[in-house]
Protein backbone atom coordinates (compact mmCIF):
# COMPACT_ATOMS: atom_id res chain seq x y z
CA UNK A 1 0.00 0.00 0.00
CA UNK A 2 1.47 3.38 -0.94
CA UNK A 3 1.63 6.31 1.43
CA UNK A 4 -0.92 8.33 -0.52
CA UNK A 5 -3.44 5.51 -0.60
CA UNK A 6 -3.14 5.26 3.17
CA UNK A 7 -4.38 8.81 3.68
CA UNK A 8 -7.15 8.91 1.06
CA UNK A 9 -10.74 8.53 2.08
CA UNK A 10 -10.23 9.85 5.61
CA UNK A 11 -12.61 12.80 5.22
CA UNK A 12 -15.61 10.51 5.55
CA UNK A 13 -14.12 9.04 8.74
CA UNK A 14 -13.57 12.52 10.15
CA UNK A 15 -17.17 13.51 9.42
CA UNK A 16 -18.44 10.28 10.95
CA UNK A 17 -16.44 10.76 14.15
CA UNK A 18 -17.26 14.47 14.44
CA UNK A 19 -20.91 13.57 14.03
CA UNK A 20 -20.67 10.84 16.68
CA UNK A 21 -19.02 13.30 19.07
CA UNK A 22 -21.79 15.85 18.51
CA UNK A 23 -24.57 13.26 18.55
CA UNK A 24 -24.18 12.58 22.27
CA UNK A 25 -25.95 15.78 23.32
CA UNK A 26 -27.41 17.86 20.47
CA UNK A 27 -30.09 15.30 19.41
CA UNK A 28 -31.41 15.30 22.99
CA UNK A 29 -32.66 18.85 22.40
CA UNK A 30 -34.44 17.75 19.22
CA UNK A 31 -36.13 14.99 21.22
CA UNK A 32 -37.15 17.65 23.77
CA UNK A 33 -38.55 19.75 20.92
CA UNK A 34 -40.52 16.76 19.62
CA UNK A 35 -41.97 16.15 23.10
CA UNK A 36 -42.96 19.83 23.33
CA UNK A 37 -44.70 19.62 19.94
CA UNK A 38 -46.60 16.50 21.08
CA UNK A 39 -47.70 18.41 24.20
CA UNK A 40 -48.76 21.30 21.98
CA UNK A 41 -50.73 18.89 19.76
CA UNK A 42 -52.46 17.22 22.74
CA UNK A 43 -53.33 20.65 24.15
CA UNK A 44 -54.79 21.70 20.82
CA UNK A 45 -56.83 18.53 20.44
CA UNK A 46 -58.16 18.53 24.02
CA UNK A 47 -58.42 22.34 24.19
CA UNK A 48 -57.09 22.23 27.75
CA UNK A 49 -55.33 25.50 28.55
CA UNK A 50 -52.49 24.04 30.66
CA UNK A 51 -50.99 21.52 28.20
CA UNK A 52 -51.68 23.92 25.33
CA UNK A 53 -49.96 26.83 27.06
CA UNK A 54 -47.04 24.70 28.16
CA UNK A 55 -46.81 23.09 24.71
CA UNK A 56 -46.66 26.44 22.91
CA UNK A 57 -44.20 27.90 25.42
CA UNK A 58 -41.85 24.90 25.47
CA UNK A 59 -41.94 24.50 21.69
CA UNK A 60 -40.76 28.09 21.27
CA UNK A 61 -38.22 28.02 24.13
CA UNK A 62 -36.63 24.75 23.02
CA UNK A 63 -36.51 25.98 19.40
CA UNK A 64 -34.47 28.93 20.66
CA UNK A 65 -32.32 26.59 22.78
CA UNK A 66 -31.54 24.54 19.67
CA UNK A 67 -29.79 27.53 18.14
CA UNK A 68 -27.99 28.31 21.36
CA UNK A 69 -26.78 24.74 21.91
CA UNK A 70 -25.63 24.40 18.28
CA UNK A 71 -23.67 27.64 18.58
CA UNK A 72 -22.21 26.49 21.90
CA UNK A 73 -20.99 23.24 20.33
CA UNK A 74 -19.47 25.07 17.35
CA UNK A 75 -17.25 26.91 19.83
CA UNK A 76 -16.77 24.16 22.42
CA UNK A 77 -15.91 21.29 20.07
CA UNK A 78 -13.49 23.30 17.92
CA UNK A 79 -11.64 24.62 20.94
CA UNK A 80 -11.62 21.37 22.87
CA UNK A 81 -10.86 18.86 20.12
CA UNK A 82 -8.09 20.87 18.48
CA UNK A 83 -6.53 23.21 21.01
CA UNK A 84 -6.69 21.33 24.31
CA UNK A 85 -4.72 18.14 25.03
CA UNK A 86 -7.15 16.35 22.72
CA UNK A 87 -5.37 18.21 19.93
CA UNK A 88 -2.51 15.71 20.27
CA UNK A 89 -4.93 13.08 18.99
CA UNK A 90 -6.59 15.24 16.29
CA UNK A 91 -3.39 16.71 14.85
CA UNK A 92 -1.53 13.39 14.76
CA UNK A 93 -4.22 11.82 12.55
CA UNK A 94 -3.13 11.18 8.94
CA UNK A 95 -5.23 14.04 7.56
CA UNK A 96 -4.61 17.64 6.53
CA UNK A 97 -5.63 20.71 8.53
CA UNK A 98 -8.11 21.52 5.76
CA UNK A 99 -9.76 18.13 6.22
CA UNK A 100 -9.95 18.58 10.01
CA UNK A 101 -11.51 22.01 9.53
CA UNK A 102 -13.77 20.98 6.64
CA UNK A 103 -15.22 18.10 8.62
CA UNK A 104 -16.12 20.38 11.51
CA UNK A 105 -17.62 22.96 9.15
CA UNK A 106 -19.85 20.30 7.61
CA UNK A 107 -20.99 18.68 10.87
CA UNK A 108 -21.36 21.71 13.13
CA UNK A 109 -22.41 24.04 10.29
CA UNK A 110 -25.04 21.41 9.49
CA UNK A 111 -26.32 21.41 13.07
CA UNK A 112 -26.49 25.23 13.00
CA UNK A 113 -28.48 25.28 9.76
CA UNK A 114 -30.85 22.61 11.06
CA UNK A 115 -31.43 24.51 14.29
CA UNK A 116 -32.27 27.72 12.40
CA UNK A 117 -34.61 25.85 10.07
CA UNK A 118 -36.45 24.25 13.00
CA UNK A 119 -36.58 27.60 14.77
CA UNK A 120 -38.01 29.33 11.69
CA UNK A 121 -40.66 26.67 11.10
CA UNK A 122 -41.61 26.54 14.79
CA UNK A 123 -41.88 30.30 15.11
CA UNK A 124 -43.88 30.63 11.90
CA UNK A 125 -46.24 27.85 12.89
CA UNK A 126 -46.74 28.84 16.54
CA UNK A 127 -46.99 32.51 15.58
CA UNK A 128 -49.65 31.66 13.03
CA UNK A 129 -51.47 29.44 15.55
CA UNK A 130 -51.45 31.99 18.35
CA UNK A 131 -52.54 34.89 16.14
CA UNK A 132 -55.11 32.88 14.16
CA UNK A 133 -58.09 33.75 16.31
CA UNK A 134 -57.00 37.29 16.89
CA UNK A 135 -56.35 38.67 13.44
CA UNK A 136 -57.74 36.00 11.15
CA UNK A 137 -57.53 37.06 7.50
CA UNK A 138 -55.24 39.91 8.35
CA UNK A 139 -52.34 37.48 8.53
CA UNK A 140 -51.79 37.74 4.80
CA UNK A 141 -51.78 41.51 5.06
CA UNK A 142 -49.11 41.21 7.76
CA UNK A 143 -46.98 39.08 5.46
CA UNK A 144 -47.42 41.57 2.65
CA UNK A 145 -46.52 44.50 4.92
CA UNK A 146 -43.43 42.56 5.97
CA UNK A 147 -42.39 41.98 2.36
CA UNK A 148 -42.89 45.66 1.50
CA UNK A 149 -40.14 46.44 4.00
CA UNK A 150 -37.67 44.81 1.61
CA UNK A 151 -39.07 45.52 -1.84
CA UNK A 152 -41.10 48.35 -3.40
CA UNK A 153 -43.49 46.04 -5.22
CA UNK A 154 -44.28 42.43 -4.57
CA UNK A 155 -42.68 40.08 -7.10
CA UNK A 156 -44.88 38.27 -9.60
CA UNK A 157 -45.97 34.87 -8.34
CA UNK A 158 -43.83 33.13 -10.97
CA UNK A 159 -40.78 34.74 -9.39
CA UNK A 160 -41.52 33.68 -5.84
CA UNK A 161 -39.55 30.48 -6.26
CA UNK A 162 -36.48 32.51 -7.31
CA UNK A 163 -36.87 34.64 -4.20
CA UNK A 164 -37.23 31.57 -2.07
CA UNK A 165 -34.10 29.93 -3.46
CA UNK A 166 -32.20 33.19 -3.08
CA UNK A 167 -33.16 33.73 0.55
CA UNK A 168 -32.63 30.11 1.59
CA UNK A 169 -29.22 29.93 -0.14
CA UNK A 170 -28.29 33.31 1.33
CA UNK A 171 -29.29 32.11 4.75
CA UNK A 172 -27.18 28.92 4.52
CA UNK A 173 -24.18 30.90 3.35
CA UNK A 174 -24.51 33.42 6.18
CA UNK A 175 -24.64 30.60 8.75
CA UNK A 176 -21.51 29.00 7.28
CA UNK A 177 -19.81 32.41 7.16
CA UNK A 178 -20.59 32.89 10.86
CA UNK A 179 -19.11 29.48 11.68
CA UNK A 180 -16.01 30.37 9.60
CA UNK A 181 -15.61 33.60 11.55
CA UNK A 182 -15.91 31.76 14.86
CA UNK A 183 -13.36 29.12 13.81
CA UNK A 184 -10.91 31.74 12.56
CA UNK A 185 -11.21 33.73 15.80
CA UNK A 186 -10.63 30.68 17.99
CA UNK A 187 -7.66 29.43 15.93
CA UNK A 188 -6.04 32.87 15.85
CA UNK A 189 -6.54 33.29 19.60
CA UNK A 190 -4.35 30.22 20.16
CA UNK A 191 -1.40 31.79 18.35
CA UNK A 192 1.53 32.53 20.59
CA UNK A 193 0.96 36.31 21.14
CA UNK A 194 -2.68 35.72 22.21
CA UNK A 195 -2.41 32.34 23.91
CA UNK A 196 -2.33 33.56 27.52
CA UNK A 197 -5.65 35.39 27.27
CA UNK A 198 -7.09 33.42 24.39
CA UNK A 199 -10.77 33.78 25.37
CA UNK A 200 -10.62 37.58 25.42
CA UNK A 201 -8.63 37.64 22.18
CA UNK A 202 -11.05 35.24 20.49
CA UNK A 203 -13.86 37.75 21.15
CA UNK A 204 -11.74 40.71 20.03
CA UNK A 205 -10.65 38.93 16.85
CA UNK A 206 -14.24 37.90 16.09
CA UNK A 207 -15.45 41.50 16.38
CA UNK A 208 -12.52 42.74 14.27
CA UNK A 209 -13.20 40.14 11.57
CA UNK A 210 -16.91 41.04 11.53
CA UNK A 211 -16.24 44.80 11.36
CA UNK A 212 -13.70 44.32 8.56
CA UNK A 213 -16.23 42.28 6.63
CA UNK A 214 -18.89 44.94 7.13
CA UNK A 215 -16.55 47.60 5.74
CA UNK A 216 -15.52 45.46 2.76
CA UNK A 217 -19.09 44.56 1.95
CA UNK A 218 -20.26 48.17 2.16
CA UNK A 219 -17.46 49.25 -0.18
CA UNK A 220 -18.20 46.45 -2.64
CA UNK A 221 -21.90 47.25 -2.60
CA UNK A 222 -21.21 50.90 -3.23
CA UNK A 223 -18.80 50.48 -6.12
CA UNK A 224 -19.53 47.07 -7.64
CA UNK A 225 -23.20 46.47 -6.96
CA UNK A 226 -24.94 43.99 -9.22
CA UNK A 227 -28.35 42.41 -8.84
CA UNK A 228 -30.69 39.88 -10.26
CA UNK A 229 -33.56 41.87 -11.78
CA UNK A 230 -36.99 40.24 -12.05
CA UNK A 231 -39.55 41.58 -14.49
CA UNK A 232 -43.32 41.39 -14.46
CA UNK A 233 -43.38 39.23 -17.59
CA UNK A 234 -41.56 36.48 -15.69
CA UNK A 235 -38.10 37.03 -17.19
CA UNK A 236 -35.03 38.08 -15.28
CA UNK A 237 -31.53 39.38 -15.97
CA UNK A 238 -28.41 40.86 -14.47
CA UNK A 239 -28.58 44.52 -13.44
CA UNK A 240 -25.43 46.48 -12.65
CA UNK A 241 -25.62 49.56 -10.43
CA UNK A 242 -29.40 49.39 -10.16
CA UNK A 243 -31.39 51.36 -7.63
CA UNK A 244 -32.59 48.59 -5.29
CA UNK A 245 -35.81 50.45 -4.55
CA UNK A 246 -36.82 50.95 -8.16
CA UNK A 247 -37.96 47.40 -8.95
CA UNK A 248 -37.71 43.74 -8.04
CA UNK A 249 -34.05 43.13 -7.46
CA UNK A 250 -32.15 40.71 -5.33
CA UNK A 251 -28.63 41.79 -4.51
CA UNK A 252 -26.00 39.31 -5.69
CA UNK A 253 -22.88 41.13 -4.56
CA UNK A 254 -23.37 40.36 -0.84
CA UNK A 255 -23.80 36.66 -1.63
CA UNK A 256 -20.49 36.58 -3.50
CA UNK A 257 -18.98 38.64 -0.68
CA UNK A 258 -20.15 36.11 1.93
CA UNK A 259 -18.76 33.19 -0.05
CA UNK A 260 -15.41 34.87 -0.77
CA UNK A 261 -14.97 35.91 2.86
CA UNK A 262 -15.91 32.45 4.15
CA UNK A 263 -13.42 30.82 1.76
CA UNK A 264 -10.67 33.28 2.77
CA UNK A 265 -11.36 32.59 6.45
CA UNK A 266 -11.34 28.84 5.82
CA UNK A 267 -7.88 28.97 4.26
CA UNK A 268 -6.66 31.43 6.90
CA UNK A 269 -7.86 29.17 9.70
CA UNK A 270 -6.34 26.09 8.11
CA UNK A 271 -3.01 27.92 7.69
CA UNK A 272 -3.01 28.98 11.34
CA UNK A 273 -3.85 25.43 12.46
CA UNK A 274 -1.05 24.01 10.33
CA UNK A 275 1.67 26.57 10.87
CA UNK A 276 1.03 28.80 13.83
CA UNK A 277 -0.40 26.76 16.66
CA UNK A 278 1.58 24.74 19.19
CA UNK A 279 -0.66 22.62 21.39
CA UNK A 280 0.26 22.73 25.04
CA UNK B 1 20.05 -0.96 7.52
CA UNK B 2 18.30 1.96 5.74
CA UNK B 3 17.84 5.48 7.04
CA UNK B 4 14.34 5.93 8.48
CA UNK B 5 14.55 9.42 9.99
CA UNK B 6 16.73 12.23 8.73
CA UNK B 7 17.00 15.69 10.29
CA UNK B 8 19.16 18.41 8.75
CA UNK B 9 19.92 21.84 10.22
CA UNK B 10 16.69 21.87 12.19
CA UNK B 11 16.04 25.09 14.07
CA UNK B 12 12.92 25.99 15.99
CA UNK B 13 12.21 29.14 17.98
CA UNK B 14 9.31 30.32 20.10
CA UNK B 15 9.49 34.07 19.65
CA UNK B 16 13.08 35.02 20.48
CA UNK B 17 13.67 31.78 22.42
CA UNK B 18 15.50 29.14 20.37
CA UNK B 19 14.53 25.62 21.48
CA UNK B 20 16.33 23.70 18.73
CA UNK B 21 19.45 25.07 17.12
CA UNK B 22 20.85 23.64 13.91
CA UNK B 23 20.19 20.02 14.88
CA UNK B 24 21.22 17.33 12.39
CA UNK B 25 21.14 13.56 12.71
CA UNK B 26 19.91 10.48 10.97
CA UNK B 27 18.54 7.23 12.37
CA UNK B 28 18.70 3.77 10.92
CA UNK B 29 15.58 1.63 10.88
CA UNK B 30 14.96 -1.35 13.14
CA UNK B 31 16.53 0.14 16.26
CA UNK B 32 15.38 1.28 19.67
CA UNK B 33 16.74 4.77 20.14
CA UNK B 34 16.71 6.76 23.35
CA UNK B 35 16.16 10.49 23.04
CA UNK B 36 17.80 11.77 26.19
CA UNK B 37 18.07 15.19 27.71
CA UNK B 38 17.10 17.14 30.81
CA UNK B 39 13.77 18.98 31.11
CA UNK B 40 13.55 21.88 28.68
CA UNK B 41 16.28 20.51 26.43
CA UNK B 42 14.02 20.48 23.33
CA UNK B 43 13.04 16.78 23.31
CA UNK B 44 9.29 17.39 23.11
CA UNK B 45 9.66 20.11 20.46
CA UNK B 46 11.78 17.72 18.37
CA UNK B 47 9.17 14.99 18.77
CA UNK B 48 6.34 17.37 17.86
CA UNK B 49 8.19 18.28 14.67
CA UNK B 50 8.84 14.62 13.79
CA UNK B 51 5.17 13.79 14.33
CA UNK B 52 3.89 16.77 12.34
CA UNK B 53 2.37 18.65 15.27
CA UNK B 54 4.71 21.59 14.76
CA UNK B 55 5.24 22.69 11.17
CA UNK B 56 6.76 26.11 11.68
CA UNK B 57 10.53 25.44 11.68
CA UNK B 58 13.57 25.81 9.47
CA UNK B 59 15.66 22.92 8.20
CA UNK B 60 14.69 19.62 6.68
CA UNK B 61 12.97 16.65 8.27
CA UNK B 62 12.36 13.39 6.40
CA UNK B 63 10.40 10.48 7.86
CA UNK B 64 10.56 7.28 5.81
CA UNK B 65 11.07 9.35 2.66
CA UNK B 66 8.35 11.92 3.42
CA UNK B 67 8.30 15.33 5.03
CA UNK B 68 6.10 15.43 8.14
CA UNK B 69 2.47 15.41 6.97
CA UNK B 70 -0.48 13.07 6.50
CA UNK B 71 1.62 10.37 4.80
CA UNK B 72 4.33 10.31 7.47
CA UNK B 73 1.64 10.39 10.16
CA UNK B 74 0.16 7.21 8.71
CA UNK B 75 3.54 5.52 9.23
CA UNK B 76 4.29 6.84 12.71
CA UNK B 77 2.61 5.63 15.90
CA UNK B 78 2.89 8.48 18.37
CA UNK B 79 2.43 8.35 22.11
CA UNK B 80 2.42 11.89 23.52
CA UNK B 81 3.37 12.79 27.05
CA UNK B 82 -0.16 14.07 27.67
CA UNK B 83 -3.41 12.16 27.98
CA UNK B 84 -5.28 13.06 24.83
CA UNK B 85 -8.51 11.07 24.78
CA UNK B 86 -11.81 12.91 24.41
CA UNK B 87 -13.80 12.87 27.63
CA UNK B 88 -16.80 11.24 25.94
CA UNK B 89 -14.80 8.29 24.59
CA UNK B 90 -15.03 4.89 26.18
CA UNK B 91 -12.18 2.41 25.70
CA UNK B 92 -14.16 0.80 22.87
CA UNK B 93 -14.83 4.21 21.27
CA UNK B 94 -11.12 5.00 21.37
CA UNK B 95 -10.24 1.68 19.72
CA UNK B 96 -12.87 2.23 17.00
CA UNK B 97 -11.65 5.79 16.47
CA UNK B 98 -8.04 4.73 15.90
CA UNK B 99 -9.16 1.78 13.73
CA UNK B 100 -11.00 4.28 11.49
CA UNK B 101 -7.89 6.29 10.72
CA UNK B 102 -4.99 3.84 10.71
CA UNK B 103 -5.04 0.93 8.29
CA UNK B 104 -2.22 -0.74 10.22
CA UNK B 105 -4.21 -0.86 13.47
CA UNK B 106 -5.00 -4.36 14.78
CA UNK B 107 -8.44 -3.89 16.36
CA UNK B 108 -8.79 -7.48 17.48
CA UNK B 109 -5.48 -7.37 19.29
CA UNK B 110 -6.49 -4.07 20.93
CA UNK B 111 -9.72 -5.58 22.25
CA UNK B 112 -7.78 -8.50 23.72
CA UNK B 113 -5.25 -6.15 25.29
CA UNK B 114 -8.04 -4.16 26.94
CA UNK B 115 -9.01 -7.36 28.76
CA UNK B 116 -5.39 -8.25 29.46
CA UNK B 117 -4.80 -4.81 31.00
CA UNK B 118 -8.13 -5.09 32.84
CA UNK B 119 -9.51 -1.93 31.28
CA UNK B 120 -13.32 -1.75 31.21
CA UNK B 121 -14.55 -1.50 27.62
CA UNK B 122 -17.50 0.78 28.38
CA UNK B 123 -15.93 3.12 30.91
CA UNK B 124 -15.50 6.70 29.75
CA UNK B 125 -11.95 8.06 29.57
CA UNK B 126 -12.85 10.99 31.83
CA UNK B 127 -13.73 8.60 34.68
CA UNK B 128 -10.55 6.51 34.28
CA UNK B 129 -7.52 7.03 36.49
CA UNK B 130 -4.44 8.59 34.90
CA UNK B 131 -2.77 5.18 34.95
CA UNK B 132 -5.72 3.58 33.14
CA UNK B 133 -5.72 6.34 30.53
CA UNK B 134 -2.00 5.87 29.95
CA UNK B 135 -2.47 2.11 29.56
CA UNK B 136 -5.28 2.70 27.07
CA UNK B 137 -3.14 5.10 25.04
CA UNK B 138 -0.31 2.60 25.07
CA UNK B 139 -2.66 -0.05 23.66
CA UNK B 140 -3.80 2.33 20.92
CA UNK B 141 -0.19 2.95 19.92
CA UNK B 142 1.27 -0.54 20.29
CA UNK B 143 -1.59 -2.25 18.44
CA UNK B 144 -0.51 -0.50 15.27
CA UNK B 145 1.87 -2.29 12.95
CA UNK B 146 3.73 0.92 12.29
CA UNK B 147 7.17 1.43 10.83
CA UNK B 148 8.10 3.98 13.46
CA UNK B 149 7.02 4.42 17.09
CA UNK B 150 7.69 7.77 18.70
CA UNK B 151 7.06 7.64 22.43
CA UNK B 152 7.34 10.80 24.52
CA UNK B 153 8.12 9.93 28.15
CA UNK B 154 6.10 6.70 28.06
CA UNK B 155 7.02 5.92 31.64
CA UNK B 156 6.85 9.41 33.06
CA UNK B 157 4.70 9.81 36.16
CA UNK B 158 4.13 6.11 36.85
CA UNK B 159 5.45 3.95 39.67
CA UNK B 160 8.50 1.63 39.14
CA UNK B 161 6.34 -1.51 38.83
CA UNK B 162 4.21 0.12 36.16
CA UNK B 163 7.36 1.22 34.31
CA UNK B 164 8.44 -2.41 33.88
CA UNK B 165 4.95 -3.29 32.73
CA UNK B 166 4.92 -0.48 30.14
CA UNK B 167 8.39 -1.28 28.84
CA UNK B 168 7.46 -4.94 28.58
CA UNK B 169 4.29 -4.06 26.63
CA UNK B 170 6.30 -1.90 24.23
CA UNK B 171 8.94 -4.56 23.58
CA UNK B 172 6.49 -7.47 23.25
CA UNK B 173 4.17 -5.67 20.85
CA UNK B 174 6.75 -4.03 18.66
CA UNK B 175 6.61 -5.40 15.09
CA UNK B 176 9.84 -6.89 13.83
CA UNK B 177 12.01 -4.39 12.00
CA UNK B 178 10.20 -1.35 13.38
CA UNK B 179 12.00 1.63 14.85
CA UNK B 180 11.30 3.05 18.30
CA UNK B 181 12.36 6.54 19.29
CA UNK B 182 11.70 6.97 22.98
CA UNK B 183 12.30 10.13 24.98
CA UNK B 184 12.85 9.74 28.68
CA UNK B 185 14.74 11.02 31.67
CA UNK B 186 14.39 7.61 33.39
CA UNK B 187 17.51 6.30 31.69
CA UNK B 188 18.27 3.64 34.26
CA UNK B 189 14.98 1.85 33.49
CA UNK B 190 15.48 1.62 29.74
CA UNK B 191 19.16 1.64 28.99
CA UNK B 192 19.29 -2.14 28.75
CA UNK B 193 16.99 -2.15 25.74
CA UNK B 194 18.45 0.77 23.81
CA UNK B 195 20.48 0.19 20.66
CA UNK B 196 21.58 3.78 20.40
CA UNK B 197 21.04 7.19 21.94
CA UNK B 198 20.65 10.81 20.96
CA UNK B 199 21.48 13.30 23.69
CA UNK B 200 20.28 16.88 23.38
CA UNK B 201 20.70 19.84 25.70
CA UNK B 202 19.76 23.50 25.33
CA UNK B 203 18.43 22.71 21.89
CA UNK B 204 21.66 21.29 20.53
CA UNK B 205 22.70 17.79 19.62
CA UNK B 206 25.38 16.80 22.13
CA UNK B 207 25.87 13.12 21.39
CA UNK B 208 24.71 10.38 19.04
CA UNK B 209 26.17 6.91 19.30
CA UNK B 210 25.38 3.25 19.80
CA UNK B 211 25.00 2.06 23.37
CA UNK B 212 27.47 -0.75 22.65
CA UNK B 213 30.15 1.77 21.77
CA UNK B 214 29.35 4.14 24.61
CA UNK B 215 29.45 1.44 27.29
CA UNK B 216 32.69 -0.17 26.07
CA UNK B 217 34.63 1.61 28.81
CA UNK B 218 32.40 0.15 31.49
CA UNK B 219 30.23 3.18 32.14
CA UNK B 220 26.45 2.99 32.01
CA UNK B 221 24.37 5.35 29.87
CA UNK B 222 22.95 6.79 33.09
CA UNK B 223 26.48 7.65 34.29
CA UNK B 224 27.39 9.19 30.95
CA UNK B 225 24.17 11.25 31.05
CA UNK B 226 25.05 12.51 34.54
CA UNK B 227 28.55 13.43 33.39
CA UNK B 228 27.25 15.38 30.39
CA UNK B 229 24.55 17.14 32.37
CA UNK B 230 26.60 17.70 35.52
CA UNK B 231 25.87 20.53 37.92
CA UNK B 232 27.92 22.87 35.68
CA UNK B 233 25.32 22.35 32.95
CA UNK B 234 22.57 23.69 35.15
CA UNK B 235 24.08 27.20 35.15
Amino acid sequence: MTGNSKVKGKMGKLIKNDFLASARIIPLFYILEAISIVLFYIGDKTQKPLPLGLGVAFTMIVAFLLIFISLFFVVYDFNKSLFSQQGYLSFSLPVTSKQLLGSKMIVYGGWMILSYLVFTVVMAFTGQYVSMDVVGEENMNMVETFLYMFMPTLPPKSMLIVYLIYYVANFFIIVLLTVSMIYFSIAASHMRPFQKHNVIFAVIIFVAVAVLFGILLAALNKFFRFDLAMYDNGSFGLAIGADPYSGNYVALMPVFGYIAYAVALFFGTSYIMHKKVNIK
Amino acid sequence: MSEIISVNNLTKSYGSHKVLSDVSFSLEGGQIIGLLGPNGSGKTSLIKILTGLINDYSGEVVIAGNNPGPVSKSMVAYLPEKTYLASWMTADDAVNYIADFYDDFDKEKAMKMLDLFQLPHKQKAKTMSKGQQEKLQLILVMCRNAQIYILDEPMGGVDPAARDFILDAILKNRPEGSTILMSTHLIHDIEGVLDSIIMIGRGQLLMQDTTAHLTEAGKTINEIFKEVFSSDWQF
